[in-house]
């Protein structure tokens, strides 16, 4: 692995990245490439078992029984929803830290022991799953008390929670040596960002220790009793919390991903900083999304959890919905890369992988994910959405296309800058984000519709034939065809990614730095970006430019300044004419560059929402009486 | 040398540009600076005070509604 | 200081915000304050709440009450007719005791939910509108009182969702919603448990009519070899239920001389003993409650003949049995 990258390093470990500039000191490197690598190999693992899951619920094939599917479903949870998850996010730490603020990774040995830690609790849990019987069962992701699984299983889970939280040591010492070093310094968005996520991390993985340490000794006899109720309270912290680490992670992602390939700022560091503030104190609350339907804990409690304190991290979500495209809209208007309401995002990179996985990602999570997330975890609608098979469709669209996407953007980026290696197969990586994305899409949509329109329950191997009575869902069947045609297609585009990653890792050749289509905003990019922009618009393209401050776009149509300045030629010259002296130089007018496509954007989102609500509470309301 | 534990702020891009970071690259003394972002910048306490409020809203408050529920 | 992977510099706290961005902040703060407030409210004027009292009922005591219920309820060919306006369900692996039931619409009824032994779902639509669906989670220690009331008649599908085990997805009952219950309750009211008297045509030992087999309700009995243990001329002779957990009779098919008294006996939880088919003239109930380990009773067998009979919640995995008199 350490051999796999083509990058040297200087006397003191350290190495500059031509491409983002960033000081990256092998330790933290080598750790990144650990991590990453074994994340990509759990998604491999997980990736094979969500063919037999998904040939089993499309029961034209049918291909597991009862017993064995359940075994399949906990070994294709554990692998996609908590090892492909936590060791990327691992990874994410020790870039949003350490490579981001140019340091060595503190205690790097505690690095490596929190791996292997994970590393054996990852493979006992595989184990003790895969070898389940009577009277064990399958634990799936939620091994809910009184139903026993292997003693070995919650043992394991016990481990890995253990070295998951021991490798966040190493990260929070580096923002601890970083603060303690520049006292007066502001850590950088993406930094902050992953500082919040290991907060958030180490939250969730407190409340997993509370519920399996107690588990695991009823399960061995020791404990007598556990109480249910207190399980699910307690689970669901890690439950929900290990899923609400992946969107503080993506998020992170999305800014770093945005601005290194496709030329993003930041629009406003408060209003981005503030909403991560919101997610570090609400985000987990969310562990409540999964007792509105329980026996016990108060209404009150409920609407208050639920909502993430009045729905305060629905807030932060839709800031950072705003602030990322915006971002983009202004990096790219600021270097003539287009005009009008959408030039800036149409003329995008979108051949490159990274860049169309990222942004995929961004739409997919909000439209499909992010939505239906709010509106299931709304008490009362909770009633029509729980244990359906929508709930699933709910998690696929957050966690297999939103927190996925951009993970498998992050990596084709991992295997160029940080390994070294320019991908193989540029076709395919090019298409393979789309071809992910599209089939899964269509999967997500067609678990939602059964779920919420034909009542299909989750965590079935077999819904058109129920023994010992007529009744059956077999009505749902022609909607399970689509799913399962599309679920094998999703899985070929994950599958495309692994072959491409492996494959660069192994017979990649050299990556020499330069992104053949987009020039990031960093030292020693070569590539000119093209002056005027090709949808050339100057001031004055009916945006209704005022030079007093509001929403104008005086800077459209401008030149990369920071290319120019970098490379000290006479490109200036070919600036616009009407801007000698470019306006985005004086950063209080950073503020005043256009975001209104943005607006539009987001607009579109709000109404979507806000109509696909109101007729999920339609839904409910034709429901008898209940309460 | 300076590689090794400091930041490599100083040779970024925005040093070069001058007057490119807005308030120029002189930085402004903490004290100055407004308290909203002194809290945003003071992680460990924001950390703590979420841990904090979380522990009290959905474990403290659900342990509360789940110890007093009544035997039937 | 654009860039988010380096530190801005400086007060960036006074930085002017973009007025569009601005007023996006605005549009969240009022769709914030909207999604609360319409959920809270709904609290008040919807018609769709799940908050009901939860009582701490040990598994146990809660057969005991689901038990109470039945025995108060009056029997109806399409299930039992609550007494009052409390509908208990007892959900175990892997049937829901208490159901099937009818109901009247627009009575305003409590379900209370609960289970025998771990977690199971409650999910329930409506056979003609399979959206028209809610779910709700089942406990083994609490006791859910949700009030509902049914305005459409029809009937009422439950299946579980929630995962309890390798029969998970045999479970199911149903509940009928009718507009006039005295019309059902004046019809023929038959024991509850299903047994049929019928004649003695089933078939010679060793096959009893398929009942074994998965040609007969139920599935196939997975301890049936065949033959059928002997034991005419003992005086007593015992049936061990769910030996070792297993959801079997044991011996699934026995013969005894007429007039010898076999006990039942309870290895594990949560099974009963009910009567499929009897001889002609035969009086036997077999035992309908759901008992746990430890429980026995016992009949003693006169009339000769074949008796079939199951354990209800495991009849779909196979848990069958007969009694051959001689």
């Amino acid at each position: 692995m350490f051999g796999l990258g083509t990058f040297q390093y200087d006397d003191d470990g350290f190495r500059r990245c031509s491409v983002t500039g960033l000081d990256i000191h092998r330790s933290a490197e080598d750790m990144v490439k650990l991590f990453g690598v074994t994340a990509i190999v759990a998604l491999a693992v997980g990736g094979v078992f969500a063919v037999f899951v998904a040939l089993t619920r499309w029961e034209l094939v049918g291909l597991l029984g009862p017993a064995d599917f359940y075994t399949y479903l906990s070994m294709h949870a554990w692998n996609l929803l908590i090892f492909w998850m936590v060791f990327m996010e691992i990874a994410i730490l020790y870039v949003g830290g350490p490579f981001v603020l140019g340091r060595k990774l503190p205690l790097k040995n505690v690095a490596k022991a929190a791996y292997a830690v994970m590393l054996g609790g990852a493979v006992l849990i595989n184990v003790s799953i895969w070898l389940t019987e009577q009277p064990d069962q399958a634990p799936l992701l939620t091994s809910y008390a009184p139903l026993p699984s292997s003693s070995w299983f919650y043992l394991g889970v016990v481990i890995f929670l253990t070295g998951a939280l021991v490798a966040a040591i190493p990260f929070l010492t580096t923002i601890w040596k970083e603060k303690r070093e520049n006292p007066g310094k502001t850590l950088p968005l993406v930094t902050f960002g992953a500082f919040v996520t290991s907060i958030v991390a180490a939250e969730a993985i407190v409340g997993g220790l509370i519920t399996y340490v107690p588990t695991y000794f009823w399960r061995i006899g020791v404990l007598a009793h556990i109480d249910p109720l207190w399980y699910r309270q307690m689970y669901w912290i890690i439950g929900h919390g290990s899923q609400q680490i992946n969107l503080l992670a993506m998020i992170s992602v999305w800014y770093f991903m945005t601005h290194v390939v496709g030329g993003a700022e930041v629009a406003s560091e408060k209003v981005s900083r503030a909403a991560f503030v919101l997610y570090l104190f609400f985000i987990n609350m969310g562990a409540a999304h999964h007792l509105m339907s329980d026996p016990g804990v108060s209404t009150a409690w409920r609407v208050w959890n639920t909502s993430y304190a009045a729905y305060g991290a629905v807030i932060a979500s839709m800031i950072h919905a705003f602030a990322i495209p915006a971002g983009l809209e202004v990096g790219r208007r600021k270097r003539g890369e287009g005009g009008g309401v959408l030039g800036w995002l149409w003329s995008a990179p979108w051949k490159d992988p990274g860049f169309s996985s990222t942004v995929m990602s961004i739409v997919l999570f909000g439209f499909l994910g992010g939505t239906t997330g709010v509106m299931m975890g709304q008490m009362q609608l909770n009633m029509t959405w729980h244990n359906t098979l929508a709930t699933v469709g709910h998690f696929h669209a957050t966690v297999a296309l939103g927190t996925t996407l951009a993970f498998m953007g992050l990596g084709y980026y991992v295997l160029r800058l940080v390994f070294g290696r320019e991908w193989i197969l540029k076709p395919v990586a090019m298409v393979q984000p789309y071809l992910y994305a599209g089939a899964m899409s269509i999967v997500v949509l067609m678990m939602m519709y059964l779920g919420i329109l034909y009542g299909i329950p989750r965590r079935h191997p077999s819904v058109t034939d129920i023994p010992g009575t007529d009744f059956d869902f077999a009505a749902a069947e022609p909607l399970f065809i689509v799913f399962g045609v599309a679920a094998l297609v999703a899985i070929l585009g994950g599958a495309l990614f692994v072959v491409a990653a492996v494959g660069t890792l192994v017979a990649g050749g050299k990556y020499d730095g330069a992104l053949p289509v987009e020039a990031p905003t960093a030292f020693g990019s070569e590539t000119p970006v093209p002056d005027g922009g090709g949808d050339g618009t100057g001031p004055g393209s009916g945006d209704g430019t005022a030079p007093d401050g509001r929403d104008s776009t005086a800077s459209d149509g401008g030149v990369d300044a920071t290319a120019s300045a970098g490379q000290g030629t006479a490109e200036s010259e070919a600036t616009d004419a009407e801007e000698s002296s470019p306006p985005w130089y004086d950063d209080a007018a950073h503020h005043a560059l256009s975001m209104r496509g943005t607006f539009v954007m987001t607009l579109v989102f709000l109404g979507t929402f806000v109509v696909l609500w109101a007729l999920n509470w339609y839904l409910l309301s034709q429901l008898w009486q209940v309460g | 040398m300076f590689k090794s534990e400091a930041n490599r702020f100083g040779t970024r891009v925005s040093g070069e540009l001058g007057g490119y970071s807005g308030m120029g690259t002189d930085e402004v003394e903490p004290a100055e600076e407004p308290w909203p972002q002194q809290l945003l910048e003071s992680p460990w306490l924001l950390a703590g005070a979420a841990l904090l409020f979380f522990t009290l809203s959905y474990v403290v408050w659900g342990l509360i509604d789940v110890l007093s529920i009544a035997s039937g | 200081m654009e860039s988010p992977i380096e530190p801005p510099e400086g007060d960036w706290w006074s930085e002017k915000v973009n007025r569009r961005e601005t007023i996006w902040l605005g549009i969240s703060g009022l769709w914030a304050m909207t999604l609360f407030g319409w959920m809270a409210g709904w609290t008040q004027f919807g018609e769709q709440n799940q908050t009901g009292e939860t009582l701490d009922v040990p598994p146990e005591r809660y057969r005991e009450k689901v038990s109470a219920y039945k025995d108060a309820g009056t029997d109806s060919e399409r299930g039992l007719i609550p007494a009052g306006e409390d509908v208990y369900v007892g959900a175990m692996r892997y049937a829901f005791d208490g159901l099937p039931a009818v109901l009247e619409t627009g009575r305003e009824y409590t379900f209370h939910l609960g289970t025998y032994d771990v977690q199971h779902g409650f999910s329930v639509r409506q056979e003609e509108t399979l959206s028209k669906q809610l779910s709700l989670q089942m406990l083994p220690g609490y006791e859910w009182l949700v009030p509902m009331q049914f305005d459409e008649p029809g009937t009422y599908h439950v299946v579980c969702n929630e995962f309890c085990g390798t029969g998970h997805r045999t479970m199911h009952a149903k509940f009928d919603v009718v507009e006039d219950l005295s019309a059902v309750e004046s019809a023929d009211a038959s024991d509850s448990g299903g047994g049929e008297p019928a004649g003695d045509g089933s078939g010679a030992s060793g096959d009893y009519g398929g009942w074994f087999t998965g040609d007969a309700r139920g599935g196939e009995v997975p301890n049936y070899d065949e033959s059928t243990t002997d034991a005419t001329g003992s005086d007593a002779v015992t049936v061990t239920v769910g030996p070792d957990g297993n959801f079997t009779f044991d011996p699934p098919a026995v013969r005894v001389s007429a007039g010898t008294t076999v006990t039942f006996e309870w290895e594990s939880d949560t099974h009963n003993v009910l009567v499929e088919r009897q001889p002609e003239g035969a009086n036997w109930g077999g035992h309908e409650a759901i008992e746990n380990s430890g429980f026995s009773f016992e009949h003693t067998f006169e009339t000769p003949g074949v008796y079939a009979y199951y354990c209800n919640p495991h009849l779909s995995l196979g848990m069958k049995g007969v009694v051959e008199v001689v």
